[in-house]
């Protein structure tokens, strides 16, 4: 045994030092660090954490486990390459010398994986390197393990041929270009089988990985049982070679291994296969006459013909209880019937994995599909009130762009991410608005509820809450008019007030975005003296990741109280105080023009500005909504200065497709100039408010033949002011 | 250490390499000898624990070959026919390599490195890297791995094959000195390496084991058959399909001829001394006959 561990130990330092001496070998790290420092230099505004967690971190997997494939290879090679083999062989020992060299490959290749960490230790925070670091390192070493073991096991015989070797690194690149070239890896299993790490979603700063489930533990047990099984098969093959036996423990081990392996593999696939057929509240369908894709619910109305009608809630008092281990919700709605005739039945959307407890009101639930009986006829413009006790939890997926699956809206220990798409709280099926089957539009309410929302949290996982309702305290919010209720939480958590804007993100992206917060803060500040109407201290400005969902919506409802302007960290760092382009004019100045554009209609028009389809077309498809917002923009970039503000409206206009012509956004344009420079900041404020009240209707049937009439309009209404 | 080989055979898929082969080797320096594809490198790889009968036994000292290898291993130097090193090495790391991979104890192996290098005349070179080495430089190289360990038995495939004659005759020196401390088995189609060499050898032919015995013993094969003549072209054309040719050299428009034969090759020949080359031959030629000359 003594001497076992010798040849264990020499074998080992000499295939080190094979490897690690010979010229290739620092070439490679200079190759990988030049990927590092100079292709990736772009992620250098993320944290160490999500360095190691997103696709810097897995590049440097990649490539550690590609210099594996490769080193292992060689390795193997050089005795049979040198024809040291059949001496060697005559050598007493058993599959130590073996073992002994392969992990000199191993610990060779992992050496890749310095330069992503030297990468993301430089770019700090410290902390958030250091709790980067152990899974990393693991998950790390487990993917890289793997393809060295079995390229041992391949070539440790009779080695490889100098020609395999960009077959093998092909291969290696087949897989991991399944993810891009192959339909069938939609299917989230073959992330299985990426060198890369298992599967891969975006980094949220956040709440880390958005990865499902348990789909990384699964993920790291199916590497480990296969890397164990070719390490097994190498010091079976070898011993039965060297020692004409088997060992006992062999293939007692190599079969617990393989079953570790696929086991590990059929609850990975399980619960990737979960996600595809399973629990998603909506689909999405592309129009074949239109192109236009829509959002549906996803599954079919379970209780015979799905509903004509519609309830109204008017008010939500929910309860999120996370002290027990299953989450339990209570929610009291007070119902309203502004149908025209009484109501027998009405019908909400709860999500499929929450179940029903207890209700108020006979009420049955199947998948998403929630029917609840009226004990008498529900007359019109009567009320209801409505107690229903539900739990479960939430775990809902989407799709990124790699294909791979993410996380969209969930319940963890360490946060949730609760977006209104995830009908975590009973929201009326419109059959109007799933008609309009516009992005998340069905699940909005078609009129703004009075809602309160309070989180009793678990006392061993604390975290600070936001929502883009108004808080009351840190666990309780309230809104006296909300057509969605989006809760977040997590221990990483940061809010900031700077000024009239309240500033909700991410510790770790707090000191990149707050450069495109004071630039909201500024944006704000004018555009809230061209809407004073509009009864509002304070925008809500929430700087998330790259989760799929509400982000990706530039144009979130206000609630009554607050614009709520929800972005993506990356498009607000491209937002900084630098940055002018066109960017800046949509991702900055239109979304907060949205939010006083949509609150000037409910302050003035009531329910009826929050009216599906007419919300969506005043600040979407709008083209009086449209050249306003540039109007405004260049207003505020000119600083009010009018003869500045007439240079750059005649360049906008001349940058107009068909250029300066009759066209209705040079009228618009012009109309609000003339205004400006007839009337000041009074007459534009009027004739702002008028525009923005103006109905689809009204623009079609009037003015959408006739701009020139429109820019007279205009004028006159700024007239009016004076 | 004494060798024992019982009814040992060795078929591959279409071919029997090895067929009931018996004989002891009792010591010293041990001539195998035999024409190529003969058996010898399938039997000296079986010795050497790198192949696995088919069937019969083989014992080497007290342990099995086939139950017991690394036991074997322990106490065995093998070159094989090819072999090669590392050459980014240099002579002294790849033969402490090899010691640690023998077992040689680290407070042991420079002392043991060094001698094997001075056995084999290679001790100025240690530190040169291997790659610069000749192909008789790596030869001795290898014949210095194989005494690291202080083994019992060698086992040497061919050593001499492909060197210059400088280098054959310092190979034959060292396999001489070594045959009094070591059982050496060496393996070669050359029979110079074995009349200068071998206390005892055997002669295998198509698997099969046909003499067994002495170099003399062998050179007896041909007593009385052993002649020089001087040929012409035709004559000797005539002649050749009953003769074996030992050599032949072209003097005055005729060839001078040594044959092995019966018969006086046209009454005109000089009868020889024959030499264990010729007893090799006519054995060779006696078409698996088996030669009992001189037992064990």
């Amino acid at each position: 045994m003594p001497n076992a561990s010798e040849r264990f130990r020499t074998s080992l330092r000499l295939a080190w030092r094979q490897i690690t001496h010979h010229w290739s070998y620092p070439l490679a790290h200079l190759i990988v660090l030049a990927v590092f420092f100079i292709a990736l230099r772009t992620a250098e505004d993320i944290s160490a954490k999500a360095i190691l967690e997103t696709i810097p971190g897995d590049i440097g997997i990649a490539l550690a486990s590609l210099a594996g494939i490769l080193i292992a290879g060689a390795s193997a090679s050089r005795s049979p390459g040198a024809k040291f083999s059949e001496l060697e062989q005559s050598f007493p020992g058993g599959s130590e010398v073996i073992l002994g060299r392969s992990l000199a490959s191993f610990l060779a290749s992992i050496l890749f994986l310095i330069e992503p960490l030297l990468f993301a230790a430089l770019n700090g925070p410290w902390d958030s390197f250091l709790s980067g670091l152990p899974i990393y390192l693991a998950e790390g070493c487990l993917t890289v393990a793997l393809p060295v073991a079995l390229v041992w096991l391949l070539a440790h015989r009779s080695g490889l041929p100098t020609w395999s070797y960009p077959l093998l690194g092909m291969v290696w690149l087949g897989f991991f270009g399944l993810g891009y070239l192959t339909p069938f890896y939609s299917n989230p299993a073959f992330g299985l089988l990426n060198f890369m790490r298992h599967g891969s979603s975006y980094y949220s700063e956040m709440w880390g990985r958005l990865l499902l489930d348990e789909t990384p533990r699964w993920a790291d047990l199916f590497y480990v049982g296969l890397g164990v099984a070719a390490l097994v098969l190498l010091w079976l093959v070898q011993t039965a070679n060297r020692l004409h036996r088997v060992p006992a423990a062999a293939p007692l081990l190599l079969a617990a291994s393989l079953v570790l392996s696929g086991f590990s593999a059929v609850q990975y696939s399980g619960i990737t296969s979960d996600w595809l057929t399973n629990h998603t509240p909506w689909v999405q369908t592309i129009d074949p006459a239109t192109h236009v894709p829509r959002q549906h619910v996803a599954e079919p109305y379970p209780f015979g013909e799905p509903p004509a009608v519609e309830v109204d809630v008017r008010n939500y008092d929910l309860t999120l209880d996370f002290s027990n281990e299953a989450p339990k919700f209570h929610a009291t709605l007070e119902l309203g019937n502004d149908q025209d005739r009484a109501l027998q039945e009405f019908v909400l959307l709860l999500n499929g994995r929450l179940a029903l407890t207890e209700s108020s009101l006979p009420c049955e639930k199947q998948g998403i599909w929630l029917r609840c009986s009226a004990p008498e006829a529900f007359a019109p413009d009567g009320t209801l009130r409505l107690e229903l006790s539900y739990e479960g939890t939430i775990h809902e997926a989407g799709m990124i762009p790699s294909r791979d699956w993410q996380l969209k809206d969930f319940i963890l220990p360490n946060g949730l991410r609760l977006s209104p798409q995830a009908a975590w709280y009973p929201i009326p099926y419109s059959p109007s608005l799933e008609d309009q089957g516009v992005r998340n539009d069905i699940f909005l309410l078609r009129k703004p509820a009075l809602v309160t929302l309070e989180v009793i949290q678990s006392a061993s996982h604390p975290y600070r809450l936001a929502s883009n309702l108004p808080h009351v305290d840190a666990n309780r919010f309230e809104s006296q008019g909300a057509t969605w209720i989006f809760l977040i939480g997590s221990p990483n958590l940061v809010e900031e007030q700077m000024g009239d804007i309240r500033l909700v993100t991410a510790r770790n992206d707090l000191e990149a975005v707050r450069g495109a917060a004071e630039r909201y803060r500024d944006i704000y500040e004018t555009y809230r003296t061209i809407f004073p109407a509009v009864n509002t201290h304070t925008a809500l400005v929430m700087a998330l990741g790259e989760e799929l969902g509400l982000p990706e919506e530039t144009h979130t409802p206000p609630t009554l109280e607050q614009p709520v302007i929800i972005s993506s960290r990356y498009v607000l760092w491209s937002m900084g105080a630098w940055d002018q382009s066109l960017s800046s004019k949509y991702y900055l100045g239109d979304a907060v023009l949205a939010e006083f554009w949509l609150l000037n209609r409910a302050t003035q028009l009531g329910d009826e500005a929050w009216s599906y389809p007419s919300m969506l077309w005043q600040v979407n498809n709008s083209p009086v909504w449209y050249a306003t917002s540039s109007f405004l923009w260049e207003y505020y970039e000119s600083g009010g200065d009018a003869l500045d503000l007439a240079e750059r409206i005649n360049v906008r206009i001349a940058d107009q497709a068909g250029g300066p012509g009759e066209s209705p956004f040079s009228q618009i344009v012009n109309g609000l100039l003339q205004v400006y420079q007839q009337g000041g900041q009074a007459g534009l404020v009027h004739a702002i408010n008028q525009l923005s009240l103006m109905s689809e209707e009204t623009y079609n049937t009037l003015y959408a033949e006739n701009p020139e009439a429109l820019r007279q309009w205009i004028v006159e209404a700024g007239d009016e002011a004076l | 250490m004494n060798i024992e080989i019982y009814n040992l055979s060795k078929s591959y898929k279409t071919t029997r390499a090895l067929q009931e082969v018996s004989f002891q080797i009792p010591g010293g320096v041990f001539g195998l000898l035999g024409p190529n594809g003969a058996g010898k490198t399938t039997l000296m790889r079986i010795l050497a624990t790198l192949l696995l009968p088919s069937a019969g036994k083989v014992r080497v000292g007290d342990w099995d070959v086939t139950r017991q290898p690394n036991e074997v291993r322990r106490h065995l130097g093998y070159l094989p026919q090819e072999f090669g090193f590392f050459g980014n090495l240099t002579a002294f790391e790849m033969l402490d390599y090899i010691a640690a991979m023998k077992g040689v104890p680290r407070n042991q192996r420079k002392t043991a490195i060094e001698s094997a290098l001075v056995s084999v005349g290679l001790e100025d070179r240690a530190r040169q890297n291997i790659r610069t080495y000749s192909g008789g430089m790596k030869q001795r190289l290898g014949i210095a791995q194989a005494l690291l360990g202080d083994p019992s038995l060698l086992i040497v495939d061919e050593p001499t094959a492909g060197l210059d004659p400088e280098e054959r005759i310092r190979f034959r020196g060292i396999m001489g000195q070594l045959g009094s401390q070591h059982t050496v088995l060496l393996s070669t189609h050359i029979v110079a390496d074995i009349e200068a060499s071998c206390d005892r050898v055997a002669v295998l032919q198509r698997g099969r084991v046909v003499f067994n015995g002495t170099p003399a013993g062998l050179a007896a094969i041909a007593q009385g058959r052993v002649w020089d003549v001087e040929l012409d072209q035709a004559e000797w054309t005539a002649l050749q399909s009953r003769y074996h040719l030992i050599s032949s050299r072209p003097q005055n428009g005729h060839v001078h001829l040594r044959l092995v034969g019966t018969e006086n090759p046209l009454g005109r020949g000089t009868p020889r001394s024959p030499g264990v080359e010729d007893g090799y031959v006519a054995l060779i030629s006696n078409d698996n006959q088996f030669v009992e000359v001189e037992h064990a």
